[in-house]
């Protein structure tokens, strides 16, 4: 009987090669689009999963108020960690862990500019999952000036050499002997080193004030005990230990502090959220979208039942020339049941060999669409059988409808050749395409938006100049030497400024979050702003535009007391005729007030997604000033487009004079700023894969129901003709359906497409107006789609002669 | 009104050459009422066909009125066709999601008559024949008289020059098919030319002239006693 069953299946499928092979290749698209995204959402729900106490392990942060101004980061102070442990047992570890910028190390004659040298405390073995290659995880960070080292670093550094006791230069003022070597973290982890330096070498690393927050601390809780029940305790924490150093620094107590509306709350995470879910200022690593992560699960499954309904629609449309074989089963004898179970079989079968096709498939595309996503996916054999559990339920959803439907044929009226079988089910069958179209639409919309608002945000004005600017990084190596390097630089006509500063635009890293106060209306106002330090040059530089009063200058010895502010901040201020007026700073201990001399325009010089925060800069010193930096990170170059190569080559040889062997790094600011968007590219290129690839299944679908609905109505259309029907209003009558059901499914995509839409919209704080067009187009797309689908259909069934159609029954 | 010389139908498919019209000679005078019979496969049906120019004969002339139309291309058939032919099937051929009234008004809609004065005709032609009470019921709620007598009725609504009939009363009993035949006759003595296929020659003498069809040729021709012209 099985044996009966397959036969059949396979000859049909052989009968009508077009139709199974439409029918096979939807499916396998289907099957493949639906494990890719799949592979994608465990790997982003894998982040962390490696560490075996993964589950015990949260992160302090911190959320604060003071003023207008709110902070919400990951990040806590050097005394919280060992406070928590001291105070709570179910504390049982913690680790911190810290970035400490880019030293350039040497080793003989190899020198490096390092950017993943993190400080950790020893427990960081107990803690997480290092897996340690030479050394003892006991002892390797203990000692102060001890550093471990990765793989790659050891083979970098040392080559074949034991790098066990060698001794890495830092910076030409320490060094370091190397006491341990482990493997890289794996991919999937929020956080990456190459170097972990002792904590014990940092003093601030014993700093007892809870103000200052730049450690990340990652506590390990007893087995079964519940994070929420120790962050109740934190209230009352923050008051013994918090409370009287603000009284200590703002003059007022904490009672008084919170009376104004301001906070300070410590949190704590869970590490294994912090990838998707925790988007506080300052993460360590750009995370992923949890939000994303979930539409992108329901995206899966919607495109799976979207060529699960094709099969569907296509088996049901295909019922006519199946109808005479069911009758004759039947008049035979055959039970209902059997025919559902044959029905149900074949179904199976071809979902099987979809799966089949789809499984070969993702094995061929999976290097390129990681390489697509930027993420590292891969299957592995294990993943097989367990894709091809899946084949059974596919195989009886797909294929359930289809059976119980011809399953219920009349024979005798099968035998007799009345059409009208498969009558009724046009309601379901209509409601299936109708929701293959409506998520095809609302997949549309969103690609047209996203698309939008990736251009939007990189064509719009930042408020600088982002052409014809280099920026060579990792200029503090050669920090003492910084001006005569700048000056150097000028020699070459090409070079029209070189500015020196410890941030630049999109770049989080160099930018300080501090109070500072200012006198106003209602007394000395305290506010959070972000702050940098930037020479003389940076606004020439940047091309950056003054709202009032001026820039630094060289003429004005008195600029090392003065700071620039940008709008935001004397808006939040609420200061009027702001130039003039004092910032206090608490620099170093005391308070040292800073005449304002300008205000910049409101310039992009965070990441381009969020909002420009208020802000304020201050001139680098120029080593004879306390308190204050006397180089940065970045010099940006502003170039003569013309004199291009010229000039590079220029930069080359004085960074050569000035850096000895370490590499000249630099970036084309434009280039270095569209890579921002990176996460953004990669969400619009996903979606636009899956939109068109619910567009092509959906096509399928309608071809299906098109050619069922042509093949049912070849009667009518024949009498029409008859009765003197021309071609055109045929075709006009079977594109009416068409656009009915399209017009059903753009009203239930749109409201979807803009609730989606507006919603991840909102992660943006400058967005695009979603306009009518919008929607029009996309839905004006999908129905243009949706018609020539069906005018080939409809054009055969319109040109054919009546007499065939109409002749004996 | 039609004329034929030598009229033939070939069909070819890749591997046999079926004639299923040889030579056809065939008359038929304004007001005539032809009967065609033959055993099946001789050829009746694709001669209403190549007659009501829904196909065209392979060879041969083809006269209508004064108009040579076998060489007509599908839009000029089209036309043609609405205006000067009404179609009566065996299986009625109504349109099951139109109502009676909509199946009628069909061919006017297509000749574009202005939709007061379809009203008006349908309404005329429905209660003329007996159905006016059941215009807006769907065909499968008629009997099959009644189906028949909704489908001459949407035949007759264009005013046409002749009625092919392709064995009206086919898928009735005797009782419905009586009734079928009576309304046929009253419509040519009423004028109307009439060609009409059945395989009852009880049915066949309502004409006044039956054509005995056999392998695509006319074999014989006899006239009827009820000669009306």
């Amino acid at each position: 009987m099985w044996l009966s069953y397959i036969k059949v299946a396979f000859r049909s499928l052989i009968k009508q090669r077009l139709y199974a092979f439409i029918n096979i290749a939807g499916l396998a698209i289907g099957v493949t689009t639906c494990v890719l995204i799949l592979m994608y959402v465990r790997y982003e729900n894998s982040y962390d999963e490696f560490h075996p106490k993964a589950e015990q392990i949260y992160r302090l942060g911190l959320q604060g108020k003071m003023g207008d101004n709110e902070f919400t980061m990951g990040l806590s102070s050097a005394i919280a960690g060992p406070t928590l442990k001291e105070d709570f047992p179910e504390v049982i570890d913690y680790v911190r862990i810290r970035n400490t910028g880019f030293p350039v190390l040497r080793y003989q004659d190899k020198v490096f500019s390092e950017e993943h040298w993190w400080q950790a405390d020893s427990s960081i073995f107990d803690v997480f999952k290092l897996t340690m290659v030479l050394g003892d995880p006991r002892t390797a960070l203990r000692e102060p000036f001890s550093v471990v080292i990765t793989e790659k670093m050891a083979q970098k550094y040392f080559g074949d050499e034991d790098p066990l006791g060698k001794v890495l230069n830092s910076d030409n003022r320490v060094d370091f002997k190397v006491t341990g070597v482990v493997q890289e973290m794996p991919p999937n982890s929020h956080w990456h080193f190459d170097f972990l330096g002792a904590m014990s070498t940092y003093g601030d690393s014993r700093s007892t004030i809870w103000v200052n927050n730049n450690f990340y601390t990652y506590l390990l809780l007893a087995e079964g005990a519940d994070y929420r029940e120790l962050r109740a305790k934190f209230p009352d924490l923050v008051l013994k230990y918090v409370g009287p150093q603000i009284e200590r620094f703002l003059g007022v107590s904490f009672n008084e502090f919170e009376e104004r509306g301001d906070a300070y709350n410590l949190l704590l995470d869970p590490m294994l959220d912090i990838h998707l879910y925790s988007h506080y200022d300052r993460e360590i690593e750009v995370g992923g979208d949890g939000r994303t992560v979930t539409i992108f699960a329901y995206i899966a499954i919607f495109i799976l039942l979207l060529a699960c309904i094709n099969y569907m629609n296509l088996s049901t449309a295909r019922s006519m020339s199946r109808a005479r074989e069911i009758g004759i089963r039947k008049t035979l004898g055959s039970k209902r049941s059997q025919i559902i179970v044959q029905f149900l079989a074949e179904s199976i079968f071809v979902t099987f060999i979809s799966f089949s096709l789809a499984i070969a498939i993702v094995q061929l595309i999976i290097p390129w669409f990681s390489n697509l996503i930027e993420t590292p996916l891969s299957m592995s054999l294990a993943d097989i059988p367990l894709i091809y559990l899946w084949v059974i339920p596919v195989g009886l959803l797909a294929g359930s409808y289809p059976a119980f439907l011809l399953s219920s044929f009349n024979p005798l009226k099968v035998l007799k050749g009345n059409r009208s079988v498969g009558k009724g089910g046009s309601w379901l069958r209509n409601s299936l395409v109708v929701f293959q179209f409506a998520v095809s639409i609302t997949l549309l919309i969103g690609t047209v938006i996203v698309t939008n608002q990736l251009d939007y945000m990189q064509t719009k004005d930042l408020g600088l100049n982002p052409n014809d600017l280099l920026i060579i990084k990792k200029t503090d190596d050669i920090g003492r030497t910084i001006q005569g390097f700048k000056t150097s630089l000028r020699d070459d006509p090409g070079v029209l400024y070189a500015s020196n500063s410890t941030a630049i635009p999109g770049n989080v890293d160099g930018l300080n979050s501090s109070v500072f106060g200012m006198l106003t209306d209602e007394g000395e106002q305290m506010r959070l702003l972000n702050s940098f330090w930037v020479d003389h040059d940076y606004a020439n530089a940047y091309e950056i535009k003054m709202k009032e009063g001026r820039f630094f200058s060289r003429d004005w010895g008195t600029d090392t007391i003065a700071v620039i502010l940008n709008e935001a901040a004397v808006k939040l201020f609420g200061i009027k005729d702001p130039v003039g007026k004092d910032l206090i700073t608490f620099f170093g201990q005391g308070r040292t007030p800073f005449r304002v001399i300008g205000i910049v325009e409101d310039y992009q010089y965070q990441a381009p997604q969020v909002e420009i925060r208020p802000m304020c800069m201050f001139l680098l010193g120029d080593g004879t000033v306390r308190n204050r930096p006397n180089w940065g990170k970045f010099v940006a170059v502003r170039v003569d487009p013309d004199q291009l190569s010229g000039t590079l080559a220029h930069i080359e040889e004085i960074w050569k004079e000035h850096a000895n062997e370490q590499a000249l790094e630099y970036d084309h600011f434009d280039d270095y700023y569209a890579e921002l968007f990176k996460s953004e590219k990669q969400s619009a290129a996903i979606i636009s894969l899956f939109a068109m690839l619910a567009i092509f299944i959906a096509t399928i679908g309608l071809l299906g129901l098109a050619s069922y609905t042509a093949e049912k109505r070849t009667k009518e259309i024949g009498i029409r003709k008859v009765l003197g029907a021309s071609i055109p209003s045929i075709l006009v009558l079977l594109s009416l359906d068409t656009m009915k059901l399209m017009l059903v499914a753009v009203l239930i995509a749109v409201p979807v497409a803009n609730y989606a839409m507006q919603r991840w919209l909102e992660n943006f704080a400058y967005r695009i107006d979603v306009g009518i067009m919008i929607y029009a187009g996309s839905a004006g797309l999908a129905l243009l789609i949706a018609l020539m689908t069906v005018a080939w259909q409809s054009y055969t069934a319109a040109i054919a002669n009546p007499i065939k159609s109409i002749r004996y029954e | 009104m039609i004329k034929t010389e030598a009229l033939s139908k070939v069909f070819r498919t890749e591997d046999v050459e079926t004639t299923a019209l040889n030579q056809i000679d065939l008359n038929i005078e304004q007001g005539e009422f032809v009967s065609i019979m033959g055993p099946s496969g001789c050829g009746k049906s694709t001669l209403m066909n190549v007659l009501g120019l829904l196909d065209n004969p392979s060879s041969g002339k083809y006269h209508f009125l004064d108009s040579e139309v076998s060489g007509y291309n599908e839009r000029e058939r089209a036309d043609f066709r609405k205006a000067n032919i009404g179609f009566v099937f065996q299986s009625f051929n109504l349109i099951e999601e139109l109502s009676v009234f909509e199946n009628v008004e069909l061919p006017l809609i297509y000749q574009g008559v202005p939709a007061s004065e379809r009203k008006e005709r349908v309404m005329k032609m429905l209660e003329k024949m007996g159905v006016g009470h059941r215009h807006s019921h769907f065909p499968q709620q008629l009997s099959g008289g009644q189906q028949q007598r909704v489908a001459v009725s949407r035949a007759l609504i264009t005013d046409p020059k002749i009625v092919l009939a392709d064995e009206p009363t086919g898928n009735l009993d005797s009782h419905h098919g009586d009734e079928v035949m009576n309304l046929l006759k009253d419509l040519n003595q009423q004028g109307t030319t009439i060609v009409m296929v059945t395989h009852s020659p009880a049915y066949a003498a309502y004409g006044n002239r039956t054509v005995n069809l056999f392998d695509g040729k006319i074999a014989d021709e006899t006239l009827n006693g009820n000669f009306h012209v």
